[in-house]
C-alpha cells in the first residue's frame, strides 16, 4: 500500500443522469430536493443509514445508533410536508451527535465506562432544538472519555479512524462527529468544544468546525467537562451548512446560567469584495515557529497571500503569550474537570462495582474502574491545582494568567478583524503515536487553547491536503459574536479554492 | 520521584479514586512532566492583575417561582438501588 493512499476506497462513484448522489450534496442541497418533493425525507434517511453501516466497521464513528427514531422523524416530516406546513430547511437531514450531549432515554456514554449504562432523564437544549426542527438524529458519536484527548483514543469502547487513512486518528475529542461528517455517513453533525474539540478534529478530517462565542449556546445537558470553556458546535462539510445549523442551535437558555441573553450579531449578508479589502488580517507569529510541520506553515501562508490577494491588509501579529496560554489552559481544564466529576459516584446513575460493603470504599472502586486513565490523571492534576498549598501558584495564577491573555487578545482584535494560523501544529498522526505520552498530546493543542480562554468565536476550515493526502486546516478567528462573518469569510475562502470535503471525492465547492 | 509518589497518593485519596501501585508511579512519573510544563505560568508578574474565572458573564436572577420537575421515577431510573423513592446506599461508617 502506497503511504498516505486511503487504505479503503468506498465505492465507485455512479452518477444518474449526471445529477449527484445524495452523500455528494451538501445539507442544504439534500434540503433543496427534499422541499421540491423529489426525494422523501424517509428515502433520505434510508441511504444515509445504509451508508453508515457500510463505512462503519472500518469507522466506527459511532458508539449507539438509533436509525429507528430517525426513520419516525423522517416519516413526520414527510407527513408534515405533504399537509402543506412551513418547515426548517434542515427538517428531515440525518444528523449525528457526539456522546456527551443527553439525550432522554437513549444512551449517553460521554465515551466512559463510567456511563456505559446512563440514559439521561432529559433532552440536552441543543437536542431539544434538533427535534423541534424535526432533524432525525442517525446515533451518538465516539469520543475522548469526558472530552478529554485529542486523536479520539481516549474513548473507553474504541478508537475512530480517520476517514482519509484509516491508520491516522480523525482528532478529538468530537473525533466520531467529524469523522460521520467527512465520510458523509451524514451531513450534518454537533460536537463540543473546550479547548479545541470541534477544531482540530474538522481539521484532521478535512472539514468545517466552528466554536461559537462562549455563550451563545446552550450548554443544558451537555455533561460538563470544563464549564467556563466549553461550547457545543457544528461539524458540517460546507461553512453554508454550518452556519444554517449553528443559527438553529444558538440562542438564550435560562437554563444555562451563562447563556447569553444579548442575541450577538444577525447574519451577515455575504461578504463583498470590497469588505474584502478593507479586512485587516492578522497572521499569529507564534504559530509557525519550531514544532509547525512545514506543509502547515506552507498551507497558513498560502491563505494569507489569498486574502492579500484579494486586496486584504495582511500582516504578522504576536500573541507572545501563547505558551503561557497553553500551561495555564491546562490548569484551568484540569481543576474545572476535577469539581465537575466528583459527581461520579455510582450511585445515583452510572457504573456501579456490586462489591463495595461501605460507602467510602463504594466512591473508591467505582470511580477506580469507572475513569479511564487521561480522566484519572486529570482528576489528579486539578485536584493538586485547587488543594491547599498549591491554589495560589497553580488554580490562581492560571486565572490570572486568562486576564493577561485577554488583554493581549482586545489590543490584537482592534488592530484586525481577523486573526489567522493553522488549526493544529502538525498533519493528522498516526494511531498509538501519542496516546502514551500525555505531554505530547496536550502540546497539540497549541493553536487552538487561546480562544477557549477569551471567549473569542473560530472556525476551523479545510486548507488543502499534504503530499500524503491527508486534509489540513486552518484556523480564522474573531471577536466574540462574530460567527456571521466567519461562515461568509469561509464561504468566500471555499468558492475560491474549492478544498475537497468528502473522503471519497467528488463533494467539491458547494455546487 | 519519591515526593510525588506520596503526593499522588494524597490526591487520589482526596479525589476518592483507587489508583494502583504501578497507576501512582506512571501517575508521578506523568505529573513530574505535566507540572514541570504548567509551571511555565508562574514565570508571569501577575502582581495586581484580577483573575478571570468567566468570559462574557451577563448577571441575571430569575424569579424564584416553582417550574415543573422531572418525573420521579425517570429519575431514579439509572440508580444501582433503590426502595420505592429513596436510593440505597451501603452503610455510611
Amino acid at each position: 500500500m502506497l503511504l498516505g493512499v486511503p487504505s479503503i476506497v468506498y465505492h465507485e462513484v455512479k452518477e444518474r443522469d449526471g445529477s449527484l448522489e445524495l452523500y455528494q450534496m451538501s445539507a442544504l442541497q439534500i434540503s433543496e430536493q427534499l422541499s421540491k418533493r423529489n426525494i422523501s425525507a424517509e428515502e433520505v434517511v434510508n441511504y444515509f443509514w445504509k451508508r453508515t453501516q457500510k463505512l462503519e466497521p472500518e469507522l466506527k464513528s459511532f458508539i449507539t445508533t438509533c436509525p429507528e427514531d430517525a426513520l419516525e422523524v423522517a416519516r413526520k416530516v414527510d407527513e408534515l410536508r405533504r399537509q402543506g406546513e412551513e418547515l426548517h430547511p434542515f427538517a428531515g437531514i440525518p444528523v449525528a451527535v457526539k456522546d456527551n450531549l443527553s439525550t432522554r432515554g437513549m444512551l449517553t456514554t460521554c465515551g466512559s465506562q463510567i456511563l456505559e449504562n446512563y440514559y439521561p432523564p432529559y433532552d440536552a437544549s441543543v437536542i431539544q432544538k434538533l427535534r423541534d426542527n424535526h432533524l432525525p438524529v442517525m446515533g451518538k458519536t465516539n469520543m475522548d472519555e469526558f472530552g478529554m484527548g485529542s486523536s479520539t483514543e481516549n474513548s473507553a469502547f474504541f478508537p475512530t479512524t480517520n476517514p482519509w487513512n484509516h491508520l491516522k486518528v480523525p482528532g478529538g475529542s468530537s473525533g466520531g462527529s467529524a469523522a460521520a461528517v467527512a465520510s458523509r455517513q451524514v451531513p450534518l453533525a454537533l460536537g463540543s468544544d473546550t479547548g479545541g474539540s470541534v477544531r482540530q478534529p474538522a481539521a484532521f478530517c478535512g472539514v468545517y468546525g466552528l466554536r461559537p462565542t462562549y455563550g451563545r449556546v446552550s450548554r443544558y445537558g451537555l455533561i460538563a467537562f470544563a464549564s467556563s470553556l466549553d461550547q457545543v458546535g457544528p461539524i458540517t462539510g460546507t461553512p453554508e451548512d454550518g452556519e444554517m445549523l449553528f443559527d438553529l442551535i444558538a440562542g438564550f437558555d435560562e437554563r444555562d446560567a451563562t447563556s447569553l441573553v444579548s442575541p450577538g450579531e444577525s447574519p451577515a449578508p455575504e461578504v463583498t469584495e470590497e469588505q474584502i479589502k478593507n479586512l485587516r488580517v492578522g497572521v499569529i507569529r507564534e504559530q509557525g515557529g519550531d514544532g509547525f510541520a512545514a506543509e502547515v506553515v506552507e498551507s497558513v501562508k498560502e491563505m494569507a497571500s489569498f486574502w492579500e490577494s484579494c486586496g486584504a491588509a495582511v500582516e504578522e501579529v504576536s500573541l507572545p503569550l501563547t505558551d503561557y496560554a497553553l500551561a495555564a489552559y491546562y490548569l484551568l481544564n484540569s481543576a474545572e474537570a476535577s469539581s465537575n466529576l466528583g459527581r461520579y459516584d455510582g450511585i445515583r446513575y452510572g457504573y456501579s462495582s456490586g462489591e463495595a460493603t461501605d460507602i467510602k470504599e463504594l466512591f473508591f472502586t467505582n470511580r477506580e474502574e469507572g475513569f479511564g486513565p487521561e480522566v484519572k490523571r486529570r482528576i489528579v492534576l486539578g485536584t493538586y491545582a485547587l488543594s491547599s498549598g498549591y491554589y495560589d501558584d497553580y488554580y490562581l495564577k492560571a486565572l490570572k494568567t486568562r486576564t493577561l491573555i485577554l488583554r493581549d487578545m482586545k489590543q490584537a482584535l482592534q488592530a484586525y478583524d481577523l486573526l489567522l494560523g493553522p488549526t493544529t501544529p502538525t498533519p493528522p498522526f498516526s494511531l498509538g503515536e501519542k496516546v502514551e505520552d500525555p505531554l505530547q498530546m496536550y502540546l497539540s493543542d497549541v493553536c487552538t487553547i487561546t480562544d477557549p480562554l477569551v471567549g473569542n468565536t473560530v472556525i476551523s476550515v479545510p486548507g488543502g491536503f499534504t503530499s500524503e493526502g491527508m486534509p489540513l486546516g486552518l484556523q480564522m478567528s474573531a471577536a466574540p459574536f462574530r460567527e456571521s462573518f466567519l461562515f461568509k469569510l469561509a464561504c468566500f475562502w471555499q468558492r475560491q479554492k474549492q478544498h475537497l470535503t468528502c473522503s471519497t471525492g467528488t463533494l467539491r465547492g458547494n455546487g | 520521584m519519591e515526593e510525588l509518589y506520596s503526593l499522588v497518593d494524597y490526591l487520589s485519596i482526596l479525589s476518592r479514586i483507587k489508583l494502583s501501585g504501578e497507576e501512582k508511579e506512571q501517575n508521578a512519573s506523568q505529573l513530574k512532566d505535566i507540572l514541570g510544563a504548567a509551571q511555565k505560568v508562574q514565570e508571569l508578574d501577575t502582581d495586581g492583575v484580577p483573575p478571570t474565572t468567566h468570559v462574557h458573564y451577563q448577571e441575571r436572577n430569575r424569579e424564584d417561582e416553582p417550574g415543573e420537575s422531572l418525573p420521579v421515577e425517570e429519575v431514579l431510573c439509572n440508580a444501582r438501588d433503590r426502595e420505592g423513592s429513596f436510593i440505597k446506599v451501603p452503610r455510611i461508617k
